[in-house]
């Protein structure tokens, strides 16, 4: 019985040394598992994030309602793909770089806010997506009333979250891009511990506790 | 498939023409053109519209420019113009255009982006068109498609139903092929070793 194995292994190992074994295929293969250091990106995006303190004091101005904003002029509005915070959760151990875009250098760097959606204090939907095996695998034990910070150079926002729910992909009801109100999706793909593409998603809602708006309509 | 040019040939126009500077925030002119992008086009009797996030990364990318109301009132103008062009094809959706239709669109946005050293891409695969500008910024990237007032889903240029590309694949991201040879090289092998027993045993 054990000259069937010893075939058997015989012919793997020639088989995978001349079809699979290749330097890229090897770099690929560990990607899957490492994907988070497979390449460097650092010098394909531009970083515009400067943390701020609390005490740190912001330009702000009267709106409509009479509440402070952050003057416009003071927020550097980031481009598509440029680093502009971080996001931050404690209890999932999620402490990563959030990018305008989530293209592939975005996620293969850090958390990226969808371009169709907004960033923190602007009012509306910001809809951060991330790996599930790398930035955002953490997600996993994401429990409603933990909380997320996301730090920015224009202010710090911190959310709390009020639902998670695995959903379909194209489930276009999982989120609301029209919304008038701060409020804070992620996601990543679920199952977490599958390989290929998933149809589904684990989305984390989020609301708003504290973090000053930034003024939106300026003079000509 | 004449207001997608057009509208992304707006945005163009503002790269090229507008001052890149330091200013968040959208002001009149800028309120003006987005209002303008959230009007319908009527296909085939149906009012149909641009999805939210199309008009989301419009103001997203305002924010990161400032447009006086000369630039506005062009852009305005080639939006109208583009939306009954669009009307004309009496196709239902973006996705029922004819593949001479659809390849006009690319030409165009070729052509548009062409003066500023742009660039304008299709991804087969995914159905995105990417539309950069000469510094290489990204300034629309969905799968262009039109909506229901209300709705977010839509058929894509490949005819598959979309989001527009709102939610991305975030799985395992490297390359799979290698480990698909793998594993159908582990299947011939044991397959080969039952037929080796089997004969041995015969």
């Amino acid at each position: 019985m054990i000259l069937p194995i010893i075939f058997c292994l015989g012919i793997l190992l020639i088989t995978f040394s001349v079809i699979a074994l290749t330097p890229d295929s090897i770099k690929s293969a560990a990607g899957t598992v490492f994907s988070a250091a497979e390449k460097d990106y650092s010098s394909l995006y531009e970083n515009i994030f400067v943390p701020v303190n609390e005490s740190d004091v912001v330009d702000t101005v009267k709106n409509e309602k009479g509440e402070p904003v952050i003057k416009a002029e003071a927020v550097k509005y980031p481009s598509y793909g440029v680093q502009f915070g971080e996001v931050i959760i404690k209890g999932c151990g999620i402490d990563c770089p959030l990018f305008m875009g989530d293209g592939d250098i975005a996620l293969s760097n850090g958390a990226g806010v969808y371009y169709g959606s907004f960033i923190p204090g602007y009012g509306g939907t910001t809809l951060i997506a991330g790996h599930n095996n790398t930035y955002f695998n953490g997600l996993k034990k994401a429990e409603r009333g933990q909380e997320i910070i996301i730090r920015t150079s224009y202010g710090n926002y911190k959310y709390k979250i009020r639902e998670t729910a695995v959903k379909d992909a194209l489930d276009t009801s999982s989120y609301d891009l029209s919304a008038d109100n701060e409020n804070l999706i992620l996601y990543t793909c679920y199952p977490f511990d599958e390989v290929g593409v998933s149809s589904k998603r684990l989305f984390v809602y989020a609301d708003l506790i504290d973090g000053m708006a930034i003024e939106k309509n300026t003079a000509e | 498939m004449k207001k997608i040019s057009a509208i992304i040939a707006a945005l163009l126009v503002t790269a090229v023409s507008a001052v890149t500077v330091f200013a968040a925030g959208v002001n009149d002119n800028e309120r003006k053109v987005l209002d303008e992008l959230k009007t319908s086009v009527e296909m085939q009797g149906k009012d149909m519209y641009w999805p939210e996030a199309f008009v989301n990364q419009a103001e997203n990318y305002f924010n990161t420019i400032d447009m006086d109301a000369d630039q506005a009132e062009k852009i305005i103008a080639v939006i109208k113009n583009g939306k009954e062009q669009l009307e004309s094809t009496g196709a239902e959706n973006i996705a029922k255009c004819t593949a001479e239709q659809k390849k006009e669109l690319m030409t165009t946005l070729t052509d548009v982006v062409a003066p500023i050293n742009g660039t304008a891409s299709y991804d087969k695969t995914s159905g995105e068109v990417t539309l950069k500008s000469g510094n290489g910024e990204v300034i629309f990237k969905a799968v262009p498609t039109l909506v229901e007032k209300g709705s977010n889903k839509g058929e894509g240029i490949n005819g598959k139903t979309t989001d527009g590309g709102v939610i991305k694949i975030t799985g395992a991201s490297a390359d799979l092929s290698p480990f698909v040879l793998i594993g159908a090289a582990i299947v011939s092998v044991i397959a080969g070793g039952f037929v080796f027993a089997a004969r041995k045993r015969l």
